[in-house]
């Protein structure tokens, strides 16, 4: 299993559109894909969009990503990096 | 013979889309989903799952032909909150969960579908974001849609809309206007929903006059009911008297005949009876706000607080090209009038995100104070600015000054930022008119000075009455009203209006001051000539400069200036206001 701390960059935190790109993004690889609240231990898979919007993670809530699979270490990195990239332009 | 009419009854409410509508009144329910209480039997649960699928690809077929008209109609950036709905349908967690309903309880698809948006949505609601809570929507849209398909319906619903229709609804989901027959739909009232909403965005682009924040159960608003919209002054008037209404549908056909050709349409101008005009431009918070705000009337924006792109320092700044991307989309929708980007105004992070005020201490070094420090986040931001600035006219706006080294120094790292984008052979803007924004109190005093080298001076309000009457922020807010008119608050800003003057720069009054009726005479009163408020505020500000002299509010800023007291000013406001009424009178009668 693959772990990575982040944090969230957007404005809006994971707003319904932001959400929309990142469940997408999960969905293109096969391993397990969680993401956890630190504050709180919530956890949800990364690839259900009612989850990632019932995380109600706003802007810098600090969160857990993990895969574990054949492509966890692209995985853990790709959504990452799209919930810790802030909203250049298109929200 | 008279012919007996229902009495009138006029509403208040917020503008979100800015125009005047005639018509009559349309009620929707979406938000009342209905509970179905049907069991079944063992033997028609595949019957049940076989309808469930049926279901969920005829709404996915919806949201797709959805997605599309918008993105045809207003582009492809509000389409895509479209694929948030579509991969809630496609969700694997909640139609595992609801076929799992189907089976283990014996229940209809309804009531599996009922069952499982409600758990999610008693928990959206107890998310204290309100931006995330609002998602709660999505969720009752996307369950109205699906319980829609179920019952057969691949007609959207609002096909039968009778022409010149007044929508009125509880809320409306962003999907339910899109599907809308917009030739048919001449305005929207709704109860909730602000300024930024999805359907609020929506209404601005098709350019359909909209008001939030009625009391939409009002016995009165019936459907069929003749009535008058107009957001350009905030109010429903239901049952209008028949002269009424022919001096709005002459006004409609003036300017709103057809919404798809309004585009030529020129916003309404904030003129006062004794022809001075007024320029209004909107103080912007987030830039989705700018959408549209030109048809709201504001010429350009006045301020954008480019803070909120880094509120907390926890979370890295935007880098250039993100930036770059948020000014350019900005300067698009401030249109020929441009925008003014507030550079940073950076407050010491730990103690604001503990108590949320600005303890004294931190004050030093706020904003340009720790330029030196910061130099590189600042050099960032006028990379983005000035290469944004070749897309149209944008001014910058540095907070918190209070002397003219701090203008200095922004003006050598601008040249140098320059040389160092020329030196790239990056495409830029050279020298972008610079701005002062007068909110501390030694910058009333060196107003001459900063007048005689910045660009413009822009008022800050807010700011400036905390500290001229040392009080803090939200007892200055609090107080709002009885401190913006304490008499060393209107001599500071005569002072600063005046002196603008002399020196011939422009000078814009960015404050709340700017959006309370009230206060916004007396800053005309006082020589202001533009004012930049928050958006929503624009209809009201409007309406109360059109009712009154210049001339009068003049002489009556002129006295309260030279006033011993708020008590003093506040006599003297009450001699010039309120006008004599400018809007038509309606009684407000209630029925029954």
């Amino acid at each position: 299993m693959t772990e990575r701390h982040v944090t969230v960059a957007s404005r809006l935190g994971l707003h319904a559109r932001a959400s929309a790109r990142l469940v997408h993004t999960a969905n293109s690889f096969k391993s397990k894909i969680t993401i956890r609240r630190i504050d709180n231990g919530r956890a949800v898979d990364a690839k259900s969009i009612f989850g990632v919007l019932m995380l109600a993670a706003t802007r810098g809530t600090a969160l857990i990503v993990s895969a574990s699979g054949t492509d966890e270490v692209a995985a853990t990195e790709v959504i990452s990096t799209l919930i810790e990239a802030s909203d250049g332009g298109k929200g | 013979m008279r012919v007996r009419r229902e009495p009138a009854v006029r509403l208040e409410g917020q503008a979100v889309s800015a125009g005047i509508a005639t018509g009559r009144l349309f009620r929707i329910d979406i938000a009342g989903i209905r509970a179905y209480p049907v069991e079944i039997t063992r033997k028609e649960i595949p019957r049940e799952l076989d309808r469930l699928r049926r279901a969920l690809e005829r709404a996915r077929n919806q949201l797709r032909q959805i997605k599309r008209k918008l993105e045809a109609e207003v582009g492809g950036h509000q389409a895509r909150i479209i694929d948030a709905h579509l991969l809630m349908l496609e969700d694997r967690a909640f139609t595992v969960e609801v076929r799992h309903l189907i089976r283990s309880e014996s229940i209809s698809a309804e009531r599996a579908i009922k069952s499982s948006t409600d758990r999610m949505l008693v928990a959206c609601s107890a998310i204290r974001d309100p931006y995330l809570r609002e998602r709660g929507m999505d969720i009752l849209d996307v369950a109205g849609r699906l319980l829609g398909a179920l019952s057969g319906n691949g007609r959207p619903p609002a096909y039968g809309l009778p022409k010149d229709t007044i929508l009125l609804a509880d809320e409306l989901p962003a999907t339910v206007v899109a599907e809308l027959d917009y030739r048919r739909v001449r305005g929207f009232a709704t109860r909730t929903g602000g300024w930024t909403s999805h359907a609020s965005i929506l209404a601005r682009s098709l350019e359909i006059p909209a008001l939030s924040g009625l009391d939409v159960l009002h016995p009165a608003l019936r459907t069929t009911a003749p009535a008058i919209l107009n957001a350009d002054e905030g109010w429903l008037l239901v049952n209008p008297d028949p002269h009424q209404l022919r001096q709005f549908q002459s006004g409609r056909i003036l300017s709103k005949s057809d919404p798809k050709r309004s585009n030529r349409h020129s916003p309404p101008r904030c003129v006062t009876r004794d022809g001075a005009e007024i320029t209004l431009r909107a103080n912007i918070l987030l830039p989705e706000e700018a959408e549209g705000i030109l048809h709201a009337g504001a010429q350009g924006i006045g301020l954008f607080r480019s803070e909120y792109l880094s509120r907390q320092s926890r979370v890295t700044l935007p880098d250039e090209l993100a930036q770059l991307q948020i000014y350019r989309r900005l300067i698009k929708a401030a249109g020929p009038f441009g925008a003014a980007i507030r550079v940073f105004d950076l407050i010491p992070p730990s103690s604001v995100e503990q108590t949320g005020i600005i303890p004294r201490s931190d004050l030093g070094s706020r904003a340009l104070r720790s330029l030196l420090e910061h130099e590189e986040i600042y050099r960032t931001q006028l990379r983005a600015l000035m290469r944004a600035a070749i897309d149209g006219p944008l001014r910058v706006l540095l907070p918190f000054v209070s002397g003219i080294e701090e203008l200095r120094e922004f003006r050598r790292l601008m040249t140098e930022t320059g040389q160092a984008l020329a030196r790239e052979g990056i495409h830029h803007a050279s020298a972008l008119p610079l701005g002062v924004m007068i909110e501390v109190p030694a910058a009333v005093l060196m107003v001459d000075l900063l007048a005689s080298e910045a660009n413009f001076l822009s008022l800050g309000t807010n700011d400036l009455i905390a500290y001229l009457l040392a009080v803090d922020r939200d007892t200055a807010r609090a107080g709002q009203s009885h401190s913006a008119l304490h008499p060393a608050v209107l001599r500071a800003i005569a002072q600063v209006i005046s002196t603008a003057g002399r020196r011939d720069i422009p000078v814009e009054v960015c404050g709340e001051m700017a959006g309370n009726p009230l206060q916004s005479i007396l800053l005309i009163g006082l020589g202001a000539t533009t004012l930049s408020l928050a958006p929503s505020r624009l209809p009201l500000i409007r309406s109360a400069i059109r009712s009154v002299d210049l001339s009068v509010v003049r002489e009556m800023a002129g006295r309260a200036v030279a006033s011993e007291s708020v008590t003093e000013v506040e006599r003297l406001l009450q001699s010039v206001w309120p006008p004599p009424a400018a809007v038509p009178k309606a009684q407000v009668r209630h029925q029954g």
